[in-house]
């Protein structure tokens, strides 16, 4: 909301600094975004009314004309003009050499030199809006009040401080200047006068004019008041007013349309002005509009209209769509004489359904949206007649107003008791001060003796009809603390009890799972959840029928909910393989991953990705065996992340199509899958234009680590006795998992340790494998013998054939 | 005595000279001197026969035990000499080449961010708790006191799952961890302290200072004495330990529909200590966090009794947070992941 503060004035006595108002305002909740000046080159001397006395045209130039200007009591000037709208007698800004101007070809304001157009010499300028930097026009030149002195200044009309106010869903009364005038004399303590609203009544209108309302349905129209006013000459809006529109940001029309504009801005409470020899049959209907029928609105966009929409018709055809926009046809124009003026109250949803469907959105929806007090609709159109007797000939006569229905508005009212202040806010306020607050605010008190026990305090409070946001205790509560000030409050530490401690294990383990991927070297990423679904579909297991798209995307990258961590740990790698360079790339991600089920929130399950690229290489001195990452690289890292949460996983070939046949394993535990670890194809690695082939991941569902997580470490005690180590070297088919024969060879009570240590796969006939383990043997209740030692490899050996039908080999 | 006590400072001068011998020859020459047949002990052992007889004992077992604590220091200042001279020559290196670099990885810093902010309402008494990223409508809005159709949504941003069956109710993907609010009353009672940490996502075109994937944190206090006071003394808290202890916060009337009255909670600028500069917008404060007290419709909506309950919620962005902490001046860094950014944290 733009706040001029020369408008503000009006209501208010301001006499504080801007960026002092603007602090104040912004404590209570009326956030000051930026304070803008507004014409600020009006402050010269340079910039003046000028009157145009005389037009010769250009002697060298067809379409340039050498108006004679006189621009002081006695001071006349010859400059060179383009513009088509000059005329004799008129009143116009006038530039001098030093003024500063927009330049429309640099974009960029300039001071204006004086100079010679096609050999006549011009000392100034007669300027545009958009040259004065106040307006977007600049075909035609901007024409004053023909009342102004030539050679005066300008700069109480156009120079301005305006404060952009961002005001909050919850304060419909404060879209106005008046609204945000009343803030202004509550917390500054001064006094609020409003807009003079008198004006004069001619009974006849209702006999040379009669109109009829109709009001279809009172839902979605609570009140529509409307007026007739003949005799209206169309014209060019007087400099004030053109002025307080140009601050507002918006185009002058005529002097009937900114007029409601105005009253717009100055009450919030947004008009229309319907030509009303336009209006067949001189009948309104506030009706639904029918199914397909159309309307031309006022920014020349034909719409089509369905029965959900509000619409203002004639006996015919809609003239406006309710409370968004006017119908072109029915529009004001230079020929109107007269016009029927609406003011009216609809229904915020069906404005918000409305404007939302059609995508248009318009100062007066954004206000009607926010569910304005329907009392200031006659309060507003009385204004707006005012306001155009005030400005236009004495001929104008304005009609009775016609309320529709005839409103009776109840007043609402709150009870406030000391005592909830004090629990709400934690301290005590008097009666007097909470009142004093509420008065300044415009509500009224009706005191209460308190007939309890305590020295409670109470009030019956009258909410003022604009603050329509008022509907419990606690807002008014809001009310006073806000104005007092939050900083003048107490703080203090909450002394309720702590809450019973109740255990997150999901969430622990899981942080757990993220501290050992970082300290085993991965560094962790966060990536989008959103995917593009059919990248999504190339590395997702999942039916694509089970995504969960979103129904309105930002755009097609993010269309869809992964389904799996893949997608953003491979993007994230392609956008990093510079890095390879220098250095194997080792990333991890933790995130939640969606999957449809229908009927209820989508399976919301969180996942673990490591994914490792490149070489054992980093650049410097050091490097010494470079060498290029393996499946054991990775598996290494989960395996130090798995013991870190005391899990022992198996790993059995994995058939996963993105991973590589033979280097990719399904991971375990007890029969449950954990996930995957692998090499990565090289068909998805193209497809997200890695190059390095050397890639490897492991995916973990977390969910199953939450499961299969046991709490409990009991100590046990170790034995003392000395141990003997042998390395026994065994040939073995190589379809065989070592992981088999570690087993075979741990049954044994006295190995405590087996690591294989050697391996070499040798063509032995049929496809063998020779690996050598060190093992280690102990006793928990003796030394042993080697003898002892000797026979239990017996034992070893003799189990290993006759299960695995593996030899021993001599070294 | 006195003799005894003369003996202990000469064996404790010796021992101070020693300390400081750093060449083998100084070493030697400092032996003759001591423990020499001329040397100190053996003049004060030969003294010990002129003294009268009821201190000789102890005057001579002074001197033996000291004579043996030169000797013991001897023998390690001679090892140590010896080593020194024995690692000079071929066996030294260049100490100022850098080191083998082990491999470490390092948190995201939006994980770290939530990570120190988390341990501070920990240690205040809060816990933590987790949501739904994709949630019900209901939950988002609705209970939130933020009704279909109102204005108020336009603070939020929509994205809006895709309806498969005929779902009566629609499904989003949460804007703020709000929801959790209305989650966690409506499974548990009074007292109630967490904070809900989480991702949320707005239908938003992104900028310099807005994504349309962001992580919050939550925050929801709820007993039957909680105050407005116990907010402003929460949050101020949180902003010295995150920000500085010297930091001063100021807190302001905002609107959110879902607490009543509403905070906007700000520090003073930590750039320019409130003259004004382009973090704080010239305006001297930066804006932390909403918050509030719990609005009754929301209570009523969780079958919780507002004329005997009372409580503050507040939320704030993680990366908002991080930006101010770290001097971040785009917020797109965060999830574009260029290693050059992640590491740096």
């Amino acid at each position: 909301m733009l706040t001029p503060l020369s408008w503000l004035q009006k209501y208010v006595d301001i006499t504080v600094s801007p960026e002092n108002l603007a602090h104040l305002l912004t404590m209570v909740g009326l956030e000051v975004e930026s304070i803008e000046r507004f014409g600020e080159n009006f402050n010269s001397d340079q910039i003046v009314v000028g009157e145009i006395l005389e037009i010769n045209q250009h002697p060298n130039a067809d379409r340039l004309l050498l108006p004679k200007v006189k621009i002081g009591s006695t001071e006349t000037v010859n400059v060179v003009c383009g513009a088509t709208n000059l005329s004799p007698g008129i009143k116009i800004v006038f530039a001098k050499p030093g003024a500063t101007l927009f330049n429309q070809k640099s974009g960029k304001f300039q001071k204006l030199k004086a100079s010679a157009i096609r050999g006549i010499s011009s000392p100034g300028m007669i300027c545009s809006e958009l040259e004065l930097g106040i307006g977007q026009n600049h075909e035609n030149i901007l024409i004053l009040d023909k009342s102004l002195e030539p050679g005066s200044s300008l700069q109480d009309t156009f120079s301005d401080t305006i404060l952009d106010l961002s005001i909050t869903p919850n304060r419909p009364d404060c879209l106005s200047i008046i609204g945000v005038a009343r803030e202004v004399a509550a917390i500054t303590n001064k006094k609020l006068s409003g807009p003079e609203i008198s004006y004069k009544e001619n009974s006849s209108v209702s006999t040379s004019s009669p109109v009829e309302i109709h009001i279809e349905s009172l839902d979605l129209c609570k009140r529509y008041c409307g007026a007739v006013v003949e005799n209206i000459t169309v014209g060019p809006s007087p400099t004030w007013l053109k002025a307080a529109l140009a601050k507002m940001g918006h185009r002058s029309i005529n002097n009937i349309v900114d007029v409601t504009n105005y009253v717009m801005y100055e009450t919030g409470q947004p008009l229309h002005a319907f030509d009303l020899n336009k209006i067949q049959d001189s009948k309104i209907k506030i009706r639904p509009a029918k199914n397909k029928e159309k309307l031309l609105t006022l920014d020349n966009e034909s719409i089509e209209l369905n029965p959900s929409m509000l619409v203002i018709a004639d006996s015919k055809n809609p003239v406006a769509l309710a409370g968004i926009i006017g119908g072109l046809n029915s529009s004001v124009s230079q020929n109107t004489t007269r016009i029927l003026l609406e003011s009216a109250n609809f229904n915020p949803t069906s404005i918000r359904k409305t404007a939302s469907s059609l995508k248009l959105r318009t100062d007066a929806s954004y206000r009607f949206e926010r569910n304005p007090n329907e009392a200031l609709a006659s309060k507003a159109l009385k204004r707006a007649i005012h306001l155009i007797q005030k400005t236009s000939s004495q001929k104008v006569s304005c009609g009775k107003i016609i309320d529709a229905p005839e409103t009776q508005l109840d007043s609402m009212s709150l009870q406030l008791h000391g005592s909830a202040i004090e629990k709400l806010l934690g301290v005590k306020i008097s009666q007097k001060e909470a009142l004093s607050v509420l008065h300044k605010l415009g509500f009224q008190s009706n005191a209460q003796t308190q007939t309890g026990p305590s020295n409670d305090w109470a009030a019956k409070i009258s909410i003022p009809d604009w603050r329509s946001d008022i509907k419990i205790q606690e807002d008014l509560i809001e009310e006073i603390a806000r104005i007092l000030g939050y900083d003048q409050f107490p703080t203090s530490n909450i002394s309720s009890s702590i809450p019973e401690y109740l255990p997150n294990m999901p969430l622990h383990l899981r942080e757990q799972v993220r501290d050992a991927c970082a300290e085993f070297g991965m560094q962790e990423v966060i990536t989008y959840s959103l995917k593009n679904e059919s990248l999504l579909s190339s590395v997702s297991s999942d039916d694509p029928q089970n995504f969960v798209n979103i129904a309105n995307p930002l755009n097609s990258e993010t269309k869809t909910l992964r389904t799996n961590l893949m997608v953003g740990i491979l993007e994230t790698l392609s956008s990093n393989q510079n890095f390879l360079k220098e250095g194997p790339v080792k990333i991890f991600e933790i995130g939640r991953t969606f999957v449809n089920k229908p009927g209820s929130l989508p399976i919301q399950n969180e996942m673990a990705v490591g994914l490792i690229s490149g070489n054992t290489f980093s650049e410097g001195w050091t490097n010494a065996n470079n060498r290029k990452l393996d499946f054991y690289d990775i598996k290494g890292i989960l395996e130090n992340i798995l013991s870190k949460l005391k899990l022992e996983a198996k790993y059995i070939p994995s058939k996963d199509a993105l991973l590589v046949k033979g280097q990719s394993a399904d991971i375990l535990i007890g029969e449950t899958k954990l996930g995957k670890i692998g090499k990565i194809s090289n068909h998805i690695l193209s497809s997200f234009e890695v190059d390095e082939a050397n890639t490897f991941l492991f995916e973990l569902n977390l969910n199953t680590i939450y499961s299969k997580f046991k709490n409990k470490i009991t100590f046990r005690p170790f034995a003392t006795f000395p141990t003997s180590e042998r390395d026994l070297t065994v040939l073995a088919d190589t379809s065989i998992p070592s992981e088999k024969i570690e087993s075979i060879i741990l049954e044994s009570k006295l190995v405590t340790k087996c690591l294989p240590v050697d391996i070499y796969k040798q063509d032995h006939g049929n496809q063998k494998k020779s690996i050598t383990y060190k093992i280690v043997f102990q006793s928990p209740s003796k030394t042993l013998t080697s003898n002892e030692v000797a026979n239990e490899i017996e034992k070893i050996l003799f189990k290993l054939k006759k299960t695995l039908n593996i030899d021993f080999r001599e070294k | 005595m006195e003799a005894t006590n003369e003996t202990e400072k000469i064996i404790s001068e010796q021992l101070s000279s020693l300390n400081k011998i750093d060449t083998t020859e100084s070493l030697e020459e400092w032996r003759v001197n001591t423990l020499g047949r001329q040397g100190v002990i053996t003049s004060i052992l030969k003294s010990i026969s002129s003294l009268p007889v009821e201190e000789r004992k102890a005057a001579g077992s002074a001197a033996n035990q000291g004579k043996t604590r030169l000797q013991d220091a001897f023998g390690i200042k001679q090892k140590q000499l010896l080593a020194n001279a024995s690692s000079n020559s071929s066996d030294s290196i260049d100490v100022s080449l850098p080191g083998r670099p082990a491999t470490r990885g390092k948190l995201h810093i939006v994980t770290q961010t939530i990570r120190e902010i988390s341990s501070v309402f920990v240690s205040l008494g809060f816990q933590i708790q987790e949501g739904p990223e994709v949630e019900w409508g209901k939950y988002n809005f609705d209970m939130l006191n933020i009704p279909q159709d109102h204005p108020a949504r336009d603070m939020w941003d929509t994205l809006w799952v895709e309806k498969n069956h005929d779902d009566s109710e629609p499904l989003l993907l949460r804007t703020h961890t709000s929801p959790m609010q209305a989650r966690i009353m409506e499974s548990s009672t009074p007292p109630i302290r967490v904070i809900i940490p989480g991702k949320c996502y707005r239908y938003e075109a992104t900028d310099a200072t807005h994504e349309w994937q962001l992580t919050q944190i939550e925050g929801l206090a709820v007993d039957s004495d909680i105050s407005f006071a116990d907010l402003k003394g929460t949050l101020y808290e949180f902003a010295k330990r995150i920000f500085g202890q010297d930091r001063q916060v100021r807190f302001r009337c905002d609107y959110f529909p879902f607490v009543e009255p509403g905070v906007d909670m700000s520090i003073d600028c930590f750039k320019c200590s409130g003259k004004g500069c382009s973090i704080c917008s010239h305006t001297g404060w930066i804006e932390i966090l909403g918050a509030g007290m719990v609005h009754p419709n929301v209570f009523k909506g969780v079958n919780y009794d507002p004329e005997k309950y009372k409580g503050f919620a507040f939320g704030m962005g993680v990366e908002r947070i991080a930006m101010l902490k770290y001097e971040i001046d785009d917020i797109r860094n965060f999830y574009t992941n260029d290693l050059r950014f992640l590491s740096q944290f």
